[in-house]
């Protein structure tokens, strides 16, 4: 089942497109990261999902078929936004209790074990939280509407190592109890080595890559091999590739990851991080581009 | 992959109204008390107003007789004091704009300046909904409270209106009092909500919420307001001041005189007439009354003027146009709403 | 700055009898986390740290401490079952089934030492670390085949990520 399904969804801002062209189906009981380099089209996605924006061309529907923005959509998704937009002036309680009554269903009592948990104080301002405690409560209060689906816009960016991975914690820990699916934004690639399930890639407004995490590691491998000997091959397509006189190493997508490599090739599987910045120093060139200065 | 096809029918039941009421009281709490401090200072300081100028009526009143030097006195001072609307007078006038602007302004610009609305409009409510719970009750509750103060300013001018210095019709208190001044302050919370929603941005919001308001309170007490009715016409020259004069103009056998004619007679008369009002010298005590000369020269002025008995009817004329007015530019700003920013 | 993360990691203080062991996942090591999790388990096995009957961490538990997803721990455990060494209960969590190898610790600590003073002699005869791994790894492959089915069976349902737990 998938929980977000997109046709030829694009926005235009003026004359210039923020997204376009995006068919994507994501998969229900999973987490589901978007990453791309800033201004990429990320936010504009995330946004189009929790029907803050309306998108200019393509179709969207979330959830079992509901428009996006529709009430049932804005009901079953809880949104965690960019930098935790909170009224300041409100206390923790007050936000809890706002929270409560901006929905149909609410649970007050979870919101207020896990804030003791944390050890926020409900008299607190949510404007003198510190970072971590703001991402805190907004999750708390997203995840207390038992959503279906929780997006998060770059979550952990503005928090530092302890509370980022109490963050994660939090929401992996969620998506075990109550099997809600998650779409977050991310510039985090370390973090999403352990926390994703599916990878979405996007540069300059478009999707350069969607799969299961598994199918991607499986699919894409480096290749080393002697420069004379680097010619292309049909088997594969060349994400990047960067060569001295002697060695060319060459981040590949196989199109039949049981396929064998040809003679004079070593090869070693790749992560998501070393994966994710081939495709992004790539970036919009063509996909046999040669790049220098990668790594190695 | 079939999820497309798969739309269930089920009807979700909104989020009811009774929650919402909280939303809308915590949104407002600080406009509301700042509303009613404003409002409460002002109607202590008019009730003392108020008081000293009855006292000083029914002394003017029952001061007989009329022509008497005290009383002649007592008339003048009464004039003098409470004749002229002044500061505080110019004050009350704009205060429907300024906090109609001031309740509506930051509504939905503050969310957008602050990017609250992600939270907000992202909530099961929907932004529709939660548009609704605070737009309604911010335009109807501003509404009310300056109907109430709209009776405070009557009072206050109660006793100049009896004693003719001013009429119910005045700029000075025809927007303010009755309902026109709900309408005034519906204006300019609407004006404000949806200037917040261009603007996403507070302070210009405001700004240009009251510089709209003001130039539509400009413009209707000088060009729409005498003519939401047809005025009528006298040739008396005893009109009651409690009437509203819209304007004067000379005759003669029927033909309207122009200005100039009138003046060049007048100055022959040796009147001054270089400023708004006809200045007659009244240096040996010889000089001759210029409007009866004029008269008996066989001219006859005209009086155009809204009756004070035409009060209600006009203020009922002003609060439609202005909630017309301020449905219009709150359905504007729904509408945008509905097509979502961002 | 992951090392730290990795420091700060702790089991969450759950309910109920805390389980016999607690996951280290390492990232530098370009495993995946389920393969991690997985030959940690066998690893402990293997050494006697777990005994069938004895409950793994649940789920949410290794989430919780880790900030993992829990789609790579339910594969571990899934895993797990697969080979025969767990099976989970439902709504009690996933229990060890079977032991890789009936040894105790005491007969672990004497292999040892008999291992020790083979490897010395390995060494006395010239043999480096490769050599050892080669003649270890080649007779260990010679051993399995002559043995009986059932020791045959199981190193067949080994993954090769099981050779990585024991080197």
């Amino acid at each position: 089942m998938n929980i977000i399904e997109t046709t030829g969804l694009g926005r235009r801002y003026a004359s210039r497109w923020a997204l376009r062209d995006c068919t994507l189906s994501l998969p229900a009981g999973r987490l589901v990261a978007l990453i791309g380099p800033n201004g990429a089209g990320k936010s504009t996605l995330l946004n189009i999902i929790v029907g803050l924006t309306a998108p200019t061309v393509g179709e969207i529907t979330v959830l079992d078929g509901h428009p996006a923005g529709s009430l049932a959509a804005l009901d079953g998704i809880a949104f965690v936004a960019q930098d935790m937009p909170l009224y300041r002036n409100l206390t923790v309680g007050d936000m809890l209790h706002l929270t409560r009554n901006l929905n149909l269903s609410f649970d007050t009592a979870a919101a207020r074990l896990r804030l003791a948990d944390l050890g926020i104080s409900e008299k607190q301002k949510a404007g003198k939280l510190s970072g971590g405690q703001r991402a805190q409560l907004a999750l708390s209060l997203a995840l207390a509407r038992h959503p279906r689906l929780l997006v998060l816009d770059e979550p952990t960016g503005p928090l530092d190592p302890l509370a980022r991975h109490e963050f994660m914690a939090s929401v992996m820990t969620a998506m075990a109890d109550e099997g809600i699916s998650v779409v977050l934004s991310s510039h985090m690639l370390a973090e999403l080595e352990r926390a994703a399930d599916h990878l979405v890639l996007v540069a300059n407004g478009r999707i350069r890559l969607n799969g299961p995490v598994e199918d991607l590691i499986d699919s894409h491998r480096l290749i080393t091999s002697a420069t004379a000997r680097s010619d292309d091959h049909a088997g594969w397509e060349v994400i990047e590739s960067s060569s001295t006189d002697a060695l060319t190493h060459r981040v590949v997508r196989l199109h039949d990851p049981t396929m064998d490599l040809p003679p004079g090739c070593e090869s070693r599987s790749v992560g998501i991080e070393e994966l994710t910045l081939a495709y992004f120093r790539n970036g919009a060139a063509a996909p046999s581009a040669t790049l220098t200065g990668a790594s190695r | 992959m079939t999820a497309l096809a798969a739309a269930p029918s089920i009807a979700l039941r909104p989020v009811p109204w009774k929650r919402l009421a909280w939303v809308t009281w915590r949104r407002y709490r600080f406009t509301l008390i700042s509303v009613l401090g404003i409002l409460a200072v002002l109607t202590v300081s008019l009730f003392i107003a108020g008081q000293h100028a009855r006292t000083a009526y029914e002394a003017l009143q029952t001061c007989h007789p009329k022509s008497a030097a005290n009383c002649r006195y007592l008339d003048e001072t009464f004039h003098n004091t409470y004749g002229s609307i002044g500061f505080l007078g110019t004050f009350l006038m704009l205060l429907p704009g300024i906090l109609g602007a001031f309740a509506g302004g930051p509504l939905l610009a503050r969310e957008l300046e602050t990017g609250t609305f992600r939270y907000a409009w992202t909530q099961g409510v929907g932004r529709m909904r939660w548009a609704a719970a605070l737009v309604v009750p911010g335009a109807v509750g501003i509404a009310m409270i300056m109907v109430s103060f709209g009776a405070v300013i009557t009072w206050r001018e109660q006793p100049l209106i009896e004693y003719g210095a001013t009429t119910r019709l005045d700029v000075a208190i025809f927007p303010v009092s009755g309902l026109a001044v709900a309408g005034w302050a519906m204006a300019g919370f609407a004006l404000g909500v949806l200037a917040g929603l261009l603007w996403r941005r507070v302070l210009p919001a405001v700004a240009t919420a009251f510089g709209v308001w003001f130039g539509l309170a400009y413009l209707a007490a000088k060009d729409l307001r005498p003519h939401y009715l047809a005025p009528l016409q006298t040739t008396s020259l005893n009109l009651s001041s409690h009437n509203f004069f819209v304007s004067q103009w000379w005759t003669k056998a029927g033909v309207r005189v122009s200005d100039s004619e009138i003046n060049r007679i007048l100055q022959a008369l040796g009147a001054d007439v270089s400023g708004n009002q006809v200045k007659v010298h009244v240096s040996s005590g010889g000089a001759p009354d210029p409007i009866r000369t004029l008269i008996q020269q066989g001219y006859t002025q005209v009086t155009s003027y809204q009756p004070v008995s035409r009060y209600w009817t006009m203020q009922w004329i002003e609060f439609g146009w202005l909630a017309a007015f301020s449905l219009v530019l709150l359905g504007a700003t729904f509408w945008l709403l509905h097509r979502r920013t961002g | 700055m992951y090392y730290l993360v990795m420091m700060l990691d702790k089991a969450m203080s759950g309910t109920g009898v805390p389980s016999a062991i607690e996951f280290r996942l390492d990232p530098t090591s370009g495993v995946p986390t389920y393969l991690q999790i997985v030959q940690q388990v066998e690893h402990a096995l293997r050494l006697g740290y777990l005994k069938p009957g004895d409950q793994l961490p649940k789920v949410r538990e290794v989430v919780a401490g880790l900030a993992i997803n829990p789609n790579t721990v339910l594969k571990a455990y899934r895993d797990l079952e697969y080979k025969g060494l767990a099976s989970g209960r439902p709504g009690r969590g996933t229990f060890i089934d079977a032991s890789l190898g009936d040894a105790t610790l005491p007969v672990l600590a004497d292999l040892r030492s008999g291992l020790r003073k083979w490897l010395a002699k390995a060494d006395a005869a010239g043999l480096d670390e490769d050599g050892i791994v080669a003649l270890v790894t080649s007779t260990l492959r010679d051993f399995s085949e002559r043995s009986d089915p059932d020791a045959a069976r199981a190193d067949g349902t080994q993954r090769p990520g099981t050779k990585a737990a024991i080197a």
